[in-house]
């Protein structure tokens, strides 16, 4: 099966001082207002053909990055615009237990495991990251190492099952990581990257992916 | 785009247990070698995860005296590495709480479900 994900890449450098700018609300809106456009005043476009019947198939990825105990989420997805558009009214062949007229609802957890499998895939093969570790019940979601400058990443991934500009919403979770980032500067010498990755799930073969990458100068 | 190398976690994923542990440690060394005592705490925890899985039978969390000692007998190897032990008990006991408070959350998850079932009725 082939997913075809619509992707915006953003790549950005980021100075300390942006960062310690993330450390409470006042200094946050400054942040948000006067930095952060330039953010996204470069972006990368292209459309990336995801197989997920290759390599070792979208379930290893599934396993390596999801939060959540599933299996073959996207099925999920398929089904729900399946059985929305017969909802709607398209003639498609129901299913057993389903009936026309029943509106069906998105499962919340498989969207963000897929979304999450995407998105560590794309960290993974895009940028030339290895995943260290997915580290529990804190931020960030994954911790990536850059295989040929060893700086390492602190990676965040968001789902949603709706499309539209993302940029405020990167902008409002970039800034709590980078809150994180700003506290563990006691901690390390070297800069580190900040990156936040969006996945929208446009229907069952369509996703959009954004990436908002903050690299530490 | 497929360039597949694998990384640690694949490793862990594919059974390649031991490589798993040797890339941790070497990673862990590194990083003091760095001066980064950041990603200690999040090395520790996925050592935890491949000592368990060496053993098969025992919960992550049950395995941190050999992690610290596994760590410990690293840092040594490198004859010229600067570090206080204290840094890795310190890693290491924060890997432990990461763990169980992810066991916790784990354990709540069926309570979690069954709380939110009650919400809708309520409503």
């Amino acid at each position: 099966m082939i997913v075809n994900v619509v992707v915006t890449e953003h790549w950005h450098q980021i100075t300390a001082h942006e960062v310690g700018f993330a450390r409470d609300t006042h200094t946050a809106s400054v942040l948000r207002t006067k930095y952060s456009p330039a953010w996204f005043s470069a972006p990368k476009y292209w459309k990336w053909s995801a197989d997920f019947l290759s390599g070792r198939g979208f379930q290893w990825y599934v396993d390596k990055y999801a939060e959540v105990t599933t299996e073959n989420p996207w099925n999920d997805v398929v089904l729900y615009f399946s059985r929305l558009s017969t909802a709607a009214g398209s003639p498609t062949p129901a299913g057993p237990l389903y009936y026309p007229g029943r509106y069906p609802i998105l499962s919340s957890a498989a969207m963000a495991a897929a979304a999450e499998a995407l998105a560590g895939w794309f960290c993974q093969t895009h940028y030339n990251w290895d995943l260290i570790s997915r580290p529990p019940r804190v931020t960030p979601d994954l911790v990536f190492r850059d295989r040929t400058s060893k700086r390492w990443a602190l990676v965040e991934v968001k789902s949603s099952g709706r499309l539209g500009d993302v940029r405020n919403k990167l902008t409002t979770d970039m800034i709590k990581l980078l809150k994180v980032l700003s506290s563990t500067k006691q901690l390390r010498p070297k800069p580190y990257c900040a990156g936040l990755v969006m996945v929208q799930v446009a229907g069952p073969n369509n996703a959009s992916l954004t990436s908002l990458i903050l690299e530490e100068v | 785009m497929e360039r597949w190398q694998a990384d640690p976690v694949d490793l862990l994923l594919m059974g390649e247990v031991d490589e798993a542990i040797e890339t941790y440690l070497t990673l862990y060394a590194e990083a003091v070698e760095e001066g980064d005592h950041y990603i200690g705490q999040d090395l520790a925890i996925q050592l935890h995860h491949c000592l368990a899985a060496k053993y098969g039978d025992r919960a992550p969390e049950a395995v941190s005296e050999e992690v610290e000692g596994r760590l410990l007998q690293e840092l040594e190897r490198h004859r010229n590495l600067q570090y206080a032990q204290s840094m890795v008990r310190d890693d290491v006991a924060a890997a432990k709480e990461g763990l169980r408070r992810a066991r916790e959350r784990a354990e709540k998850s069926i309570e979690r479900v069954e709380k939110e079932k009650e919400t809708r009725w309520k409503s």
